[in-house]
């Protein structure tokens, strides 16, 4: 939506919330750090622009405060004096019903009247307390203040990180563009297939005149020969344009696939936007409390989900307030313990390793343990005996129980037994995890680990009648193929032995309400999926691999879908549906439930099951028969091609699981080969191995550096290093 | 013509010119006067409001959704976005299709919602008659009925208008 479709309420609220952010945080900056003329020209900005703001749209209280507010700012300026702690109070009180009217859309009189009323009486008492402004801005304080309110904080946000005010519609249209380009860009591929088909009969074009001018003995004919010549300068250009287009697909599809991995990133907002919260969320808990605690944020600039952030604000406020009520000890118990009479809290955000990591660390008391033990006994929810076999994780896990609280009273801060189940629900919700730690004494640390994007999942692609489905890949135990001489049945429902379980089996199809499953012949592709106490094999009629997809919600018309729980697209840009791994799982006990209900999963006999399929990209006949056999004795099937473009034609068909190449090779050699299989999108998981000749360290690094799995001297043949190394990226070949 | 001089006495000189003018035949131009969008289902031929019609393509891969009606095919990607894709020949119950066509894929928006829909053959727009707009036969009743503001003919066919509003509450119900 653009802004000039917004009514001016509705711009207001959005003016609203930016300056009500900007007076909060200056408003503990100008209490921690002090105040420089530019933060209170800052703040006086702030109020006089939402003063304005209100005026339009007629928000009266708005602008009373806001004018009371902006007086303040401008007094300190003149008089060159930090306004008291009091007087910050009741600004921040003042920002806060400010926030809550601008949310609100409307300023109706009575709601908000006796609040502003007595808001505005505040803001206009006397100062008392103020001191003046020292030359470093700082506020002149006593030193037990000063070791208060001197938290380190980050750099503000340069100009070039500044974030911009983008509707999440423009943003969705954005992303659908990029995706669509996406899509486009990999359509370029079936025309480089045809091209590389044409190349494939030109060439057998010409051996069947070779083969001609052998059998009518016309090697010096001119026609023949000139015949001859024709073909091969076709040939030659074929190639060129072969080549090119080559090119131009690959470089299309990574432009298309970075274009859309940037306008994925605009989904991003900076951790900044709700640690200014938190902050605030730690000083007013210590503020009530007497306590002193000083706050460090470390990753302001960590780019969040837009989406996720919005949900973590709460419950980060939350462990703020209990690290400050439960973790942080009050000053003379700290001094008695010879620790820093102010606490620390140090908030860190980070991407670590694809995840979003959040960490809420104080330096206060730790949990104790002993009386998390009692507690838990206490309350009857496990017995004593059990209670002391427990180490310090799982007792710590009872912390996420709803309404549980170690805290003997309650009060405004924490201690009601809500809060840290909120916290871990948001990170089930998520897709995330929580975990605690705590040394007796030395503080207590909660960790936060959730994707870095909500829109995007890793999932698992499969087939079930004809059609894409995918299933979290969080969510499924293992992938299995299962030989129909491994399934056994009893009373008519078949399972197979797998690591000493017997797992029944379901035909997916079925699950999801198709008439008629996809019946397997020789074996079954299926996957293990788990609730707490049962596992279950869902057979697939094929897999499609893992892959990221960009979740898109079904259309809201359509009210609740039986076990899906979302829609998305293939890379080849067709949709599929994501199933919900719950629903999944009840709809498979449903069916089980019914008597008369018998999944057939195979019909017909067991046949030779397929094996994993290697490309031997070989030019010397002796060393690719050679490599041939050992791999087939291993156990794979294989195929070979003679030199590097013609492997990389065979690749590009699909269904290798891994490629043993050579490096000098004609056409194209074995480290360009593995580089473009290593940066093409579909490919590049498939392991390549080099095996050479060429055993010095500059040759091992340019195999390595192309992305090569494996870089093996030809001498491994002997050693069984070629054996080792497939079993390692292919794991045992299937027994037939 | 405003309504202020609608309710004014007319004077005897505006009497005969509006006489003349209402007593002439109306020329080909004044009548060709509705624009239009000309579609097929099955073997009946539809007419939309075009305002509505955002795009017109070739069919798209359909991915069906378990347990639905049939005539909601499933989900189609539409430039990108996830959209819903129903057989329209099945949501206005029309007469199976003897004709084989190209089946095309329009895509439709009113009030901010966005569907496609399978149809068998489009034409394209048309100019019409808005004087030959005639009512719906007697035996179209109910809810049918609503969903259609009139037949007109063109090139020896009757194509029947639909009601925006009233397919677009049809196919939410067909989407349930």
């Amino acid at each position: 939506m653009n802004s000039n479709e917004l009514s001016l309420t509705e711009l207001f609220v959005i003016e609203s919330e930016t300056q009500c952010r900007t007076l909060a945080e200056e408003l503990i900056m100008l209490e921690n750090q002090g105040a420089t003329p530019e933060r209170l020209e800052t703040l006086m900005r702030a109020a006089h622009s939402l003063k304005g703001a209100a005026r339009i749209v007629n928000y009266n209280h708005t602008v009373q405060l806001a004018h009371a507010m902006e007086d303040i700012f401008v007094v300190a300026q003149q008089q060159k004096k930090i306004p008291s702690r009091d007087k910050i109070d009741n600004l921040l009180a003042a920002t806060d019903l400010l926030k809550r009217i601008g949310a609100s859309g409307q300023e109706q009189d009575n709601t908000f009247k006796k609040e502003a009323h007595a808001c505005l009486e505040l803001l206009k008492q006397a100062p008392q307390g103020e001191s003046p402004i020292s030359e470093s801005g700082e506020r002149e304080t006593s030193s037990a203040e000063d070791n208060n309110l001197n938290a380190p904080t980050g750099k503000r946000l340069d100009a070039e990180r500044r974030m911009l005010r983008v509707s999440a519609e423009n943003l969705n249209r954005l992303l659908g563009g990029a995706a669509e380009f996406l899509v486009a860009s990999r359509q370029m591929r079936g025309f480089t297939d045809r091209l590389w088909n044409a190349h494939r009969h030109q060439r057998l074009m010409a051996t069947a005149l070779e083969s001609l001018m052998v059998a009518y003995n016309a090697d010096t004919d001119e026609n023949f020969q000139r015949l001859q010549s024709m073909i091969e300068k076709g040939d030659q250009l074929l190639w060129d344009e072969i080549f090119e287009a080559d090119r131009l697909e690959r470089n299309d599809t990574q432009l298309a696939e970075r274009l859309y991995g940037l306008a994925l990133n605009c989904r991003m907002r900076p951790f900044a936007d709700i640690s200014g919260g938190l902050r605030r969320a730690a000083r007013d808990a210590a503020q009530h409390l007497g306590r002193a605690v000083e706050v460090e944020i470390v990753g302001d600039a960590t780019e969040v989900d837009r989406d996720l952030l919005e949900k973590l604000e709460s419950p980060l406020g939350h462990l703020v307030r209990n690290a400050v009520e439960h973790g942080i000890e009050p000053a003379e118990f700290r001094r008695a313990n010879h620790k820093a009479e102010s606490g620390k809290l140090l908030i860190e955000a980070s991407h670590t390793a694809g995840f979003l990591m959040i960490r809420i660390t104080d330096d206060g008391r730790g949990v104790d343990i002993e009386a998390l033990r009692e507690k838990i006994t206490a309350r009857g929810l496990a017995d004593a005996a059990s209670v002391d076999l427990m180490d310090q994780s799982e007792l710590l896990d009872f912390l996420f129980l709803p309404g549980f609280s170690l805290k003997k009273s309650v009060s405004e801060i924490s201690g009601r037994g809500v809060g840290l189940d909120v916290v871990r629900s948001l990170a089930a919700e998520s897709r995330g995890t929580v975990h605690v730690s705590t040394s007796d004494g030395g503080g207590t640390k909660f960790s936060l680990r959730f994707p870095v994007s909500l829109s995007v999942m890793r999932v698992l692609l499969f087939e079930l009648a004809g059609e894409a489905y995918a299933l979290p890949l969080a969510r499924i135990e293992r992938v299995v193929q299962c030989p129909a001489s491994a399934v056994e049945s009893v009373e008519g429902r078949q399972f197979f032995l797998h690591q000493g379980e017997r797992i029944g089996l379901v035909n997916g199809a079925e699950v999801i309400g198709k008439t008629s499953g996809d019946t397997q012949h020789n074996e079954a592709y299926a996957l293990i999926l788990a609730d707490d106490t049962k596992q279950f094999g869902v057979t697939v009629q094929r897999f499609m691999g893992e892959d990221n997809v960009v979740i898109q919600p079904l259309d809201p018309q359509l009210k609740q879908v039986h076990n899906v729980a979302a829609a998305a697209l293939t890379e080849n840009g067709d949709p599929l549906l994501l199933l919900d791994a719950d629903d999944f799982l009840l709809s498979i006990k449903r069916i089980n439930q019914a008597e008369e209900h018998k999944t057939i999963i195979f019909r017909g006999k067991a046949q030779t099951a397929n094996r994993q399929r290697v490309l031997v990209v070989e030019d010397s006949l002796t060393v690719r028969e050679l490599e041939r056999k050992l791999i087939t004795a291993l156990g794979y099937d294989v195929d070979v091609a003679v030199d590097g473009a013609d492997g990389w034609y065979a690749i590009r068909s699909g269904g290798y699981a891994a490629v043993v190449s050579d490096i000098d090779m004609p056409r194209m050699d074995g480290i360009e080969l593995t580089r473009l299989i290593k940066t093409d999108s579909r490919l590049r998981d498939v392991p390549v191995i080099i095996v050479s000749y060429k055993d010095r360290q500059e040759d091992r690094n340019r195999g390595l550096d192309a992305g090569a799995d494996y870089y093996l001297t030809k001498g491994s043949f002997q050693d069984e290093g070629l054996a080792r190394a497939l079993r390692d990226v292919l794991g045992e070949p299937e027994v037939e | 013509m405003n309504i202020q001089s609608q309710n004014r006495i007319l004077e005897a000189r505006d009497r005969g010119r509006w006489r003349e003018e209402l007593a002439a035949p109306i020329s080909e131009k004044r009548r060709l006067s509705a624009k239009t969008f000309v579609f097929r289902c099955g073997d009946e031929w539809f007419s939309i409001d075009p305002n509505i019609v955002v795009s017109v393509m070739p069919m798209l891969p359909v991915h069906s959704i378990p347990n639905r009606s049939h005539s909601l095919a499933g989900v189609v990607n539409f430039r990108g976005v996830i959209t819903l894709c129903f057989l329209l020949d099945k949501v206005l119950q029309s007469v199976a299709v003897s004709e084989v066509g190209r089946p095309m894929l329009l895509a439709l928006k009113y009030n901010n919602w966005l569907v496609a829909c399978r149809v068998e053959e489009v034409s394209g727009m048309i100019e019409y008659d808005s004087f030959e707009l005639k009512a719906p036969p007697a035996t179209l009743v109910g809810v049918a009925a609503g969903r259609i503001t009139g037949l007109f003919s063109f090139e020896g066919r009757s194509i029947a208008c639909l009601n925006v509003e009233k397919l677009f509450d049809r196919l939410k119900d067909e989407a349930r």
